[in-house]
């Protein structure tokens, strides 16, 4: 590594290598330069055999400038500032990952604020040197002042501590910190299923249920027979229907045209008619209408044509199955803008029927198969609203 | 003989191995002195005779007394018995 570079001049070169072979010395980077002169490298410690060996022989001997580590310490020494800012650099590097930097708290929602509270408490505040933060003992302190939550875990980021947190649900939590209450059925249905959370069931499957009515009571059995209140909580699935009613009048008015018509001829602003109307010749009638702009004055004047067509109504009574199945899409039309599309509905049928002799009333009926199983104090704030 | 039975002969018999790498690189161990540099051609003294190495360019990039690395262009390796040309 610590090499020096040298120069030998005159005759007879290769004995002067083959010299130095012999007395142990090592040379690198031997090379020819013309007749009488090769250049190379030799290590330090060596150099002053080299030259005894040289005059010794009668050679001339130029020491080179260094080479290896030694080329490279020089230089340094020239830019001392340069390696001092290196090595200060160095250490500042170092030093900045001996220290925690930051905190990082994470999953915990509420309770951020007081978590990070709880670190300053326990001494641990950013920035601080990590070896000082001992991230097990964190986590046990922070277990045992947080019962509630589910997991804990405190660990390294690189110079950031990273306290992550999984808040867990605890089924059936202890009702009597915030009320105890009984799950009941949001609407009438026939209960299919039952899944039970917290509490007890109260209703089988099959059973007819009526809107309001308790399916899971805020109970539940301990050790030696004694009860606690819960919240209740749970899933039941109950076959339910909807109703849909569409009312369609059974005479529909018709349009016969006499063929008798009047046609009038008027010129008309936005405010008046310059010409008086004509008279109505026909108890009933159609018009047909057509303006033309009156061209050629620079004023908001129209043309307007009329052509009145004498006209009879009648009432038709209309096919009643056309009119059944019109109806009955119109119905079921309705039914699935209840439900939330067809697909929730599993089975579906209309029922038509005539009411006052003029009015066909069409009801479609569709049943399905949802959850109706509602907290008891949401459905008193669902009553109260 | 009992040597030579035992232990493989460039160990025992002192002659030059000569490791060739390409045509850039050549290693030769166990000469025994160098007799002419030139950068054409090298001339190592061995247990065989006379070792010529030519070529162009040719520098060592080792010397010591029990092996020389040789870097550069190597053209053409020849060995000469003692005495005279073979």
């Amino acid at each position: 590594m610590w090499l020096r570079g040298f120069t030998a001049e005159g005759l007879n070169l290769e004995r002067f290598l083959s010299g130095a072979a012999e007395a142990g010395i090592r040379l690198t980077s031997v090379r020819r330069h013309g007749a009488r002169r090769i250049s190379g490298c030799v290590g330090q410690g060596d150099y002053a055999r080299l030259a005894a060996l040289a005059q010794q022989g009668g050679w001339q001997l130029t020491e080179g400038a260094q080479h290896g580590l030694g080329r490279l310490l020089q230089r340094m020494r020239q830019r001392w500032l340069l390696a001092a800012a290196v090595v200060l650099a160095s250490s500042a590097v170092f030093a900045g990952t001996q220290v925690m930097w930051r905190i990082d708290v994470t999953g915990s929602g509420a309770y951020e604020a007081d978590i990070r509270q709880a670190l300053r408490e326990l001494g641990v505040r950013a920035p601080m040197l990590r070896r000082q933060v001992e991230p097990g003992k964190l986590r046990d302190a922070l277990e045992w002042r947080y019962p509630r939550i589910a997991w804990i875990e405190c660990g390294w980021r690189g110079m950031t501590l990273e306290v992550r947190v999984v808040e867990g649900l605890l089924p059936g939590e202890d009702g009597a910190a915030e009320g105890a209450c009984a799950v009941v059925a949001a609407r009438d249905g026939i209960v299919e299923r039952i899944v039970t959370r917290a509490g007890t069931p109260v209703v089988t499957p099959g059973q007819l249920v009526r809107k309001g009515q308790v399916l899971i009571s805020g109970e539940e059995r301990t050790g030696g027979g004694l009860t606690r209140a819960v919240a209740a909580r749970g899933s039941v699935y109950a076959r339910v229907w909807d109703a849909a009613a569409v009312q369609t009048p059974l005479y529909e008015t018709e349009t016969v045209y006499t063929g008798r018509t009047q046609e009038t001829c008027q010129i008309v602003c936005p405010w008046f008619s310059l010409l008086p109307d004509a008279p109505e010749m026909f108890e009933h009638r159609d018009v047909a209408v057509r303006e033309l702009p009156l061209g050629g004055f620079f004023l908001p004047l129209t043309i307007r044509t009329e052509t009145r067509m004498e006209a009879q109504y009648t009432s038709q009574l209309r096919s009643l199955e056309a009119l059944k199945a019109e109806a009955s899409a119109a119905a079921l039309q309705k039914l699935y803008a209840i439900t939330g599309g067809r697909e929730s509905v599993v089975d579906n049928w209309v029922n038509c029927s005539i009411i006052e002799d003029e009015i066909l009333l069409s009801v479609a009926y569709g049943e399905r198969l949802m959850d109706i199983a509602q907290q008891e104090r949401d459905s008193v704030m669902a009553a109260a609203e | 003989m009992a040597d030579r039975e035992l232990f493989p002969r460039e160990v025992t018999g002192n002659v030059p191995r000569v490791t060739l790498t390409g045509i850039e690189r050549l290693h030769l161990e166990q000469h025994k002195g160098l007799i002419g540099y030139q950068p054409e051609e090298i001339v190592f003294r061995t247990a065989c005779g006379l070792m010529r190495i030519g070529g162009s360019g040719l520098r060592f990039a080792s010397y010591s007394a029990q092996e020389a690395l040789i870097v550069g262009r190597i053209g053409s390796i020849a060995c000469e018995e003692a005495g005279g040309r073979g």
